[in-house]
């Protein structure tokens, strides 16, 4: 027996927190809405279980990322999402944020689906490497090694966006998961 | 390694910004919880076929369809207000708008820039102009800035009923289709008799009234009778719908027997509910917020020198168990000291708010207001007699319609303060347009809406009361 009432109000309390994961999963407001819903409909017959986990929210998050991941929904747009892009650039702190926001975009859009999962979950949502292995189905020795290439191709990215260069170059991902 | 960790934190905080804007689009938690518990549901992926049959074809269409969409909306939008639409024939009575707005309200669509990743899709229809003498009778929210109304214009062939739909909070209205029924209190419409309208998201809505009841799967596009005898109230909580409704068809006379029934959002399956106590009654009011329900059963005061008493009824586990409260209103003495309930609004924090009107009609009303349905309630006194509507953003900060629109505050003194006039309210003699309960109603504590008594102009608080803005329909 479904408690509707129940379901309703994990909907109501978390969709905001889990689309934004989605958003930086897929890039995409739209495609990560689409992907919280199709969450939510594939799990809401089985929430009885879902209700009864020790951490629900994990367990939909979870869920979520396989679905990610199943369906490999494409980055529709790359655009950021500011709403009025800094001017001037004199103030240090947002410059840099701008820049490792940028960078970081460009990052993700070259990464492969689980990288681009294992790094949000990592330093968005915050989960142990143990907890990423169990959602994206690797060994935490792999999330820690995703991980380590990931950073290593964003700290190559800020040196070059750090140092002036007429001739910028793209720098590629080093691997990572598939 | 304190690089790693030093590169670990701007990661962490660029993600972060990216992700801070992102807010749903209108109406998203609800359209999860419709399209998972919607009947199709019993395959996962059955919900998400209605979703996607607004979204995608805007997601996917090719550039020029999306060019010319935007163009439409846009000119839609610079358009509100002017030209002539709908479906024709005179205003005819208007409905009661017997609780408050009760759907949940959500973050606003993101305003997060770049359109292209954080515009919410266009609702559906596109909509066109509002016709030519609109006014409207009942309102409906899903988030603060997405609502509709229903109403009707001046037209050549009835029915006349007009529906026009806002996304930005009700500063511009576009027309939108509207069932072909007539709007009207009364139980004998050849199309059948609505007067109230309720959108559970932005596809799935509901125009109703004593023998007739329609609902829409895709926006308002399209609209379909369902069977029954209408609705005499119908609200919408957490992806199914409750609504009362007489037992006999075509309307009947005082002395109806009323049932309670469920749906999930957007099913034509409706079940019966059971609500024992239910007595028979002239008129049924059904309220909601979350999990509390409460239903008035009024009778017919105008004649008769029997008791005409009400009946409330409550719930605090969305209709699960009942309890009948009676007749709340305390009584005065003496043969021509009775008092009835006259309507019931709920607070969007589940206060219950009722007006108390001697059967007389001479004196003053009360206002009752208690913190849930099942408390204790406490009186605010001194309310005009002429009162015809009330509403409540909590136990003490309520809500009274007569010559124009007072408030209540306990902490703030006795006395009920005007908050906003209405000129208009002194030529229908304190009621609504066409002689119907003038709608006010709140979305949550802090954004309400009131309709002027002509129907013609349609004013939001955004500060629980205190301050008004008007929008005036041409």
């Amino acid at each position: 027996m479904i408690d509707n009432s129940d379901f309703a109000a994990f909907v109501r309390t978390n969709t905001t927190t889990l689309l934004r994961s989605a958003y930086l999963l897929t890039g995409s407001q739209q495609a990560g809405e689409e992907l919280v819903q199709d969450t939510f409909v594939r799990l809401y017959p089985r929430w009885s279980r879902v209700s009864s986990a020790d951490a629900p929210m994990a367990y939909v998050r979870k869920s979520l990322t396989n679905n990610f991941l199943n369906h490999r929904r494409a980055r529709v747009s790359s655009e950021l999402p500011f709403a009025d892009p800094p001017v001037g650039g004199h103030e240090p702190d947002i410059a840099r944020s701008v820049t490792d926001r940028d960078l970081v975009s460009q990052l993700l859009d070259s990464l492969p689906p689980k990288s681009r999962a294992v790094l949000v979950l990592r330093f968005y949502d915050d989960l142990s490497d143990t907890d990423i292995a169990k959602a994206v189905g690797c060994r935490p020795g792999t999330v820690r090694s995703t991980v380590s290439r990931a950073l290593a191709s964003l700290r190559e990215r800020l040196a070059q966006a750090d140092a002036p260069s007429d001739t910028p170059t793209e720098p590629q991902p080093k691997g990572g998961l598939r | 390694m304190s690089n790693d960790n030093d590169l670990g934190a701007r990661l962490r905080a660029a993600l972060g910004a990216q992700a801070q804007p992102v807010t749903g689009s209108a109406g998203l938690e609800d359209r999860i919880i419709a399209a998972a518990m919607a009947p199709a549901a019993g395959s996962p992926r059955g919900g998400l076929v209605s979703w996607r049959r607004w979204v995608l074809p805007v997601a996917s269409a090719a550039a020029v369809i999306v060019l010319v969409a935007a163009g439409l909306i846009t000119a839609n939008l610079l358009s509100s207000d002017n030209g002539s639409g709908g479906n024709g024939a005179p205003p005819v009575a208007s409905g009661p708008s017997s609780s408050v707005t009760t759907s949940a309200s959500h973050p606003s669509p993101s305003a997060t820039g770049s359109a292209s990743p954080t515009a919410p899709a266009p609702l559906q229809p596109a909509g066109g102009p509002v016709p030519d003498g609109f006014h409207a009778v009942d309102l409906t929210w899903i988030t603060p800035d997405v609502g509709w109304a229903l109403g009707a214009a001046p037209c050549q062939h009835a029915p006349c009923t007009s529906m026009v739909r806002t996304t930005d909070g009700g500063k511009t209205w576009v027309g939108v289709p509207a069932p072909t029924a007539e709007l009207s209190q009364s139980d004998s419409c050849t199309t059948g008799c609505v007067s109230s309208i309720r959108f559970a998201n932005a596809e799935v809505g509901y125009v109703f009234g004593h023998t007739a009841l329609y609902l829409t799967t895709d926006g308002g596009a399209h609209w379909n009778k369902q069977d029954g005898n209408g609705a005499d109230g119908l609200e919408i909580s957490d992806g199914n719908v409750l609504r009362i409704e007489a037992t006999q068809p075509g309307g009947c006379p005082p002395g109806c027997a009323y049932q309670l029934q469920r749906a999930k959002v957007g099913s034509g399956d409706w079940q019966d509910v059971s609500a024992p106590g239910l007595p028979t009654g002239a008129g049924a009011q059904l309220v909601r917020a979350g999990a509390d329900v409460a239903i008035l059963i009024t009778q017919h005061v105008a004649g008769g020198a029997g008791k005409a008493t009400s009946t409330l009824l409550v719930s605090t586990d969305d209709g699960a168990n009942w309890t009948s409260r009676g007749e709340v209103c305390p009584q005065a003495s003496g043969q021509q000291g009775e008092v009835d309930s006259a309507q019931v609004a709920m607070g969007p924090d589940g206060s219950l708010a009722v007006l108390c009107v001697p059967r007389t009609g001479t004196g003053t009303a009360t206002v009752l207001a208690a913190a849930d349905p099942n408390g204790a309630f406490t009186p605010a006194s001194g309310a005009k007699v002429s009162t015809t509507a009330i509403g409540a953003t909590s136990a003490t900060s309520l809500f009274a319609v007569s010559d124009a629109v007072y408030r209540w505050q306990g902490s703030a003194g006795p006395a009920w303060q005007r908050v906003l006039a209405d000129p208009t309210l002194a030529a229908s003699g304190s009621t609504g347009a066409s002689g119907a309960r003038p709608y006010l109603g709140f979305e949550n504590a802090s954004t309400g809406r009131y309709i002027s008594g002509d129907g013609h102009t349609i004013y939001t608080t955004t500060d629980g009361g205190a301050h008004w803005s008007a929008h005036a329909f041409k």
